[in-house]
């Protein structure tokens, strides 16, 4: 180990060269990243189920080109957090809803693990855009009405709640410019978004390669969901984005992390300290606009051995709190909690899988073909 | 701040930034302040400690030099090594002798109001800068020079690239390099510390993180594995801790060599050691040089009788052992390698008297070298299980099934009939991973050499990505930093 003086940039080469040497790295980075970028675009398309569960949606979905919203469409906002994010699909909805003669256009802006201020920044941007007004199906989650739920994620602004996914998406409303870049370059590169897709998928090249049955290949979902102002544009104006979403084979697991943990279980009920200003914030935003609002309960799994009275409690409790949010006048409730009892349809005890999806929307579009639904989307809209 | 985050990537292309735009007299210091920064993030009050720590043995280097009694100096070496070896000894140790006292009073059936553990944080880095602080007195003891200032000495020991888990370097060697205004480096030095950092992202984040997968379940019940399982998951851990500590030492060492600063090397293909000793010499070398240097060479070395030398074999291994952590397996992992040197030195006298001239003949032979090395291996990978086992008793039933070999030959055959080769893929990986180092170090050093720099940009850029994708966010942190 020498000086570390001869070690050091000579002078005289110094401006040339590392002029031309930068120029040279940033076009070898941009290329490769471009090539990247491309080969992890086609690994996740390519992950697309071969054979779905539903040739119905394969038909009207995966297969075919996204359907364009007719001209005059009543705009159909889903808001809220995973359970619609996973839950609803809107080009589907829109196809079906279509075919009943009711023209719709509906976008889900559903965002996992958010926040009420995103929520609403979302909302507000959407509402906005919007030429007529738009019918909102608001996504309602039962650890929302916590008020210590509330007032944990109020207080969670902390450095390390920041750097945690759930704090990302929080740093939407609380822009910093490094979670912002990253915000950004999730949007728009499948090699940032699909990075934990693309870990799953390398990580397992060895099985893949050893095996010959392929059998493990999980299932697609896809969805349209952004962050900033772009996200009001149709699915086919930005480019279909792509996001995997893995099928039931670590359900158990999943469900098994959930026993034992009260705290965290949904499907577990010790009553809860009520709160609804996360609610009546929506709600006032709605009313103050004319807008309808329609509250979503979205479907849940509930597997026979784990209902008990406890359980019953639960859902008799939630549901007399959930109806009383409502005046049929400008809210009114879609109680899907219990339509589905497949455990095949969920990804884990609250979110639905791919096909539990197909399944939650066609129900849903069955509802809004009904009274009052129906009067209320086809109404006018005009907006004020 | 962990190396294998984003954080730590912005902060380094920060602190390199600064570096590179400051003028030289202020890039020391900068690092200095960069390093104080790099540890506070991880515990403010913990700084407080190097602080205090750092202070004393400066001044103590300085009392030592200028006393002309070698009974002074003796009394002022001893105090500052108490004090560093207390510091350790608390924070690392307090609460395995706390719990085996409470056991060993409760197993003799006496009640006591000990209690058998504190809430006591281990502060990051300590076991290596301790050790540093260590070399330092020792060799100002000796004779060396001590610091200039207070300043020069806190950054050998705060340099952040090494701080947390070594390579443990010697003042001696850091201090010369930043003893001047340090200089921006060579463009070649640039690129090697790159590509060093990249292939030490590669190590942890592509290589060591996958064999997580394999290990964790395998170490986490070991009683549910099947025996071809357990064999499996030892060998995943086995190239998992090589990788991760390889890993962190060479994104340790690139990161220095960005800020013209150079650290030695810590690996040196471990795994194709043709015996134990040779391993060691191999294995996170800094730390085997430390122990050769300040406590085998002062125990006597190799001048004393035989016996007393396997003695101190044992004895410097046994404490390498319990350096690594505080716990039984750690005592009981020191002590199998203190039996393993000892038993092959005593196996290398034997062999020179029986074989004499003929030894070197025999050593050269091809069989015995691949034979010795694979044994040397199995010596290591048994090593690994204890080093893995949350406790005693997991290592035991492990060893358990790796003891049967028929159940061994049955799961094979079940595998083999079911089509099932995943297994063998992952155990001819595992196994290429741990041995074809020197090769593909070769193949390595002819392409790079021969690629234009475009081309390697691009590798580098594909490296990195793939090693960032594989960084997702449930990857463990380095293993090495517990220590």
């Amino acid at each position: 180990m020498g000086p570390a003086v001869s070690h050091a940039m000579p002078r005289s080469s110094r401006r040339s060269d590392v002029v031309r040497n930068a120029l040279i790295t940033l076009a070898a980075v941009i290329i490769t990243l471009g090539v990247m970028e491309v080969a992890a675009r086609l690994l996740v398309i390519a992950a697309l189920p071969r054979q779905s569960h539903n040739p119905e949606f394969d038909a009207k979905f995966v297969i075919a080109k996204s359907p364009t919203p007719a001209d005059g469409s009543r705009p159909v906002i889903f808001a809220g957090g995973s359970y619609v994010r996973t839950g609803i699909y809107s080009e589907f909805l829109l196809t079906e809803l279509q075919e009943h003669g009711i023209k719709v256009y509906p976008k889900n802006l559903g965002t996992s693990a958010s926040s009420i201020v995103e929520h609403m920044t979302l909302l507000t941007q959407a509402v906005d855009s919007c030429s007529r007004t738009p019918v909102v199906f608001y996504d309602l989650r039962q650890e929302s009405f916590s008020k210590r739920f509330q007032d944990n994620r109020a207080l969670n602004t902390s450095g390390k709640f920041l750097d945690s996914y759930m704090g990302r998406k929080y740093a939407v409303a609380n822009p910093n410019p490094l979670q912002r870049l990253q915000l950004l370059l999730e949007d728009n590169f499948c090699l940032v978004r699909q990075r934990l897709f693309l870990r799953h998928k390398l990580i397992n090249l060895v099985p893949v390669l050893c095996r010959f049955d392929k059998e493990y290949e999980n299932g697609m979902v896809r969805y349209n969901n952004n962050y900033n102002g772009s996200l009001i544009l149709p699915v086919s104006a930005m480019g279909t984005i792509l996001v995997p979403v893995f099928s039931t084979s670590n359900f158990e697991q999943f469900f098994n992390k959930f026993a034992g943990n009260e705290q965290d279980d949904l499907t577990r009920w010790n009553g809860m300290d009520w709160s609804d200003s996360w609610i009546n914030t929506v709600k006032t935003y709605c009313r103050e606009r004319n807008i309808p609002l329609i509250l979503l309960w979205m479907p849940e799994y509930m597997p026979n051995e784990k209902e008990s009275e406890q359980t019953r409690q639960r859902s008799l409790e939630l549901a007399a709190h959930y109806a009383s949010l409502t005046d049929n006048e400008h809210v009114w409730l879609i109680d899907m909690h219990d339509i589905d009892k497949e455990r095949d349809h969920f990804r884990d005890p609250v979110h639905c899988n791919t096909v539990g999806a197909i399944a939650a929307t066609q129900e849903l579009a069955k509802r809004l073909m009904q009274p009052p639904f129906r009067q209320i989307i086809e109404n006018e809209g005009k907006k004020q | 701040m962990n190396f294998a985050s984003n954080e730590f990537v912005v902060f380094l292309l920060a602190v390199w930034g600064l570096f590179l735009v400051l003028p030289a007299r202020f890039r020391a210091p900068l690092l200095l302040l960069a390093s104080y920064y790099f540890y506070a993030t991880w515990s403010l009050p913990f700084v407080g400690v190097i602080l205090i720590t750092t202070s004393i043995d400066y001044f103590a280097s300085k009392l030592l030099f200028s006393s002309p009694s070698p009974a002074k100096r003796k009394a002022i070496l001893w105090s500052a090594l108490s004090v560093n070896l207390f510091v350790l000894g608390f924070f690392k140790y307090c609460n395995f002798f706390l719990d085996a006292t409470h056991s060993a009073i409760k197993a003799i059936g006496w009640h006591t109001h000990v209690p058998a553990h504190l809430d006591i944080l281990l502060p990051l880095g300590i076991s290596y800068y301790t050790f540093e602080a260590i070399s330092y007195l020792m060799d100002v003891y000796r004779g060396s020079r001590p610091s200039k200032s207070w300043l020069e000495y806190n950054f050998y020991i705060m340099f952040f690239p090494h701080l947390i888990s070594g390579p443990i370097v010697r003042f001696n060697e850091l201090s010369p390099q930043y003893a001047q205004p340090l200089e921006i480096p060579s463009k070649e030095r640039v690129c090697k510390g790159i590509e060093l950092i990249v292939l030490g992202y590669i190590f942890k984040a592509i290589i060591a993180n996958s064999c997580v997968a394999i290990a964790d379940p395998v170490f986490g019940a070991p009683e549910k594995a099947t025996v071809l399982e357990t064999y499996l998951g030892a060998l995943a851990f086995t190239t998992q801790i090589y990788f991760d500590f390889m890993g962190y030492t060479h994104i340790a060492r690139g990161v220095s060599l960005l800020f013209n600063i150079e650290l030695p090397l810590n690996f040196n293909h471990p795994f194709t050691a043709a015996n134990i000793s040779n391993f060691w010499e191999r294995w996170q070398i800094s730390l085997t040089r430390w122990i050769r240097d300040y406590i085998f060479i002062p125990l006597g070395g190799t001048r004393r009788s035989f016996p007393r030398v396997l003695v101190n074999l044992f004895l410097i291994m046994f404490i390498c052992g319990i350096w690594h952590g505080s716990g039984w397996r750690y005592v009981i992992w020191g002590a199998y390698y203190g039996l393993l040197v000892v038993a092959y030195h005593s196996y290398k006298k034997i062999r020179s008297r029986l074989l004499g001239a003929h030894e070197n003949a025999i050593l050269q032979n091809k069989i015995y070298s691949v034979g010795s090395t694979l044994l040397t291996f199995a010596a290591v990978y048994l090593a690994c299980v204890i080093f893995r086992a949350p406790a005693v008793d997991g290592a035991l039933i492990m060893f358990g099934k790796l003891a049967q070999f028929g159940a061994l030959f049955n799961d094979i055959h079940v595998c083999l009939s079911t089509a099932e080769y995943t297994i063998f893929g992952l155990f001819t990986l595992l196994f290429l991973c741990c041995f074809a180092g020197p090769l593909a170090e070769r193949i390595y050093t002819a392409a790079m050499r021969r690629l234009p720099y475009f081309c390697k940009v691009q590798l580098v850029t594909a490296a990195a990505t793939a090693s960032w994708v594989f960084c997702a966010p449930d990857m463990q942190p380095f293993i090495y930093f517990q220590f």
